[in-house]
């Protein structure tokens, strides 16, 4: 009988300290891909401007076009483009924790300054 | 009695790797990465200085482009909770001359030295304006010394072409970055 309940408390014991590591463990890596989604949103933007399809689109407004070209697993995205002033193509997406990726633009053919920010929201 | 030696130590453990780690969950390490985000943002102005004095030059009024975009970039920045501060010049040739414009972002009024190849000027810039001045026939290479507050850059330029350079600084919180960025 004394070895029963001896294996039940390793066994709680074992229990406990798995619970605490899977909690710690997910707290932390959740919020580390959040931080570096920001980053991984500002290089999706980035590698569509090094191919040259960022500013044709950008400058004429049109942000669906950017949005189809961006894939990032698991997460939905948009597309707002704003211009001095504040004013502002898309929208701000009905979600909880967006994250912001900016990415300033000085024009494509003729000066033009822009700011593509790119929205990115976890699916649910 | 044995087995719950393994429970007090678990709860030990745990104690232990909760003091060990509790640290690196605060907040502020959870958070965005403050020196990325600036990181990110210094890198994409560092591309599109260049990109908008060459719009500029264009449409023939690199100047009143280059403040624009410096107002433009320091509104930006501003909506993010960074503060942008900048100086630069662009040096045009007209005539076999050299003109040399100094734009100041800095967020203050300043005195820039230039010293193109033995001959120097000195111009009062305000901040958010520009100013200019013309060095008379200097060689089509030249060296361009400037001098501004603690800061001294030492450039070899080309007379026929048309130079920008500027100095840069992005800082959020205790997060600085300063560079140059030549085109």
């Amino acid at each position: 009988m004394k070895g029963f309940w001896r294996t039940v408390e390793s066994v709680f014991a074992i229990i406990m300290l798995m619970s605490f590591l899977l909690l710690v463990g997910s707290t932390y890596f959740i919020a580390t891909a959040e931080t570096d989604l920001s980053f991984v949103g500002y290089e999706a933007l980035k590698e569509l401007d090094t191919r040259g399809e960022l500013r044709q689109y950008a400058v004429t407004g049109d942000g669906d076009s950017i949005n189809s070209k961006i894939s990032m697993r698991g997460f939905n995205h948009s597309i707002s483009i704003c211009r001095y002033g504040g004013t502002c193509t898309g929208q701000y997406p009905d979600a909880e924790d967006v994250i912001v990726s900016n990415y300033i633009i000085s024009g494509h053919n003729s000066y033009d300054p822009l700011v593509v920010r790119l929205y990115a929201w976890r699916r649910t | 009695m044995k087995g719950q030696f393994f429970l007090i130590g678990a709860l030990l453990i745990v104690l232990m790797l909760y003091i060990g780690i509790a640290p690196l969950l605060s907040p502020s390490h959870i958070g965005p990465e403050i020196g990325e985000d600036i990181s990110n943002m210094f890198e994409n102005i560092e591309m599109e200085y260049p990109r908008a004095f060459n719009l500029g030059l264009v449409s023939s009024s690199a100047e009143q482009k280059l403040v624009n975009f410096s107002s433009f970039i320091a509104e930006e920045a501003s909506e993010r909770s960074v503060t942008l501060s900048s100086l630069w010049l662009i040096t045009q040739n007209v005539s076999d001359n050299l003109n040399i414009t100094v734009g100041n972002f800095l967020g203050y009024n300043t005195s820039v030295t230039l010293n193109v190849s033995g001959t120097v000027n000195t111009l009062y810039v305000e901040d958010s304006k520009i100013n200019s001045t013309v060095f008379s026939s200097p060689p089509s290479e030249f060296q361009l010394i400037v001098n501004f507050n603690t800061t001294e850059s030492n450039l070899l330029l080309e007379k026929y072409k048309a130079n920008f350079y500027s100095v840069l600084e992005i800082r959020k919180g205790t997060d600085k970055i300063v560079g140059e960025i030549k085109a």
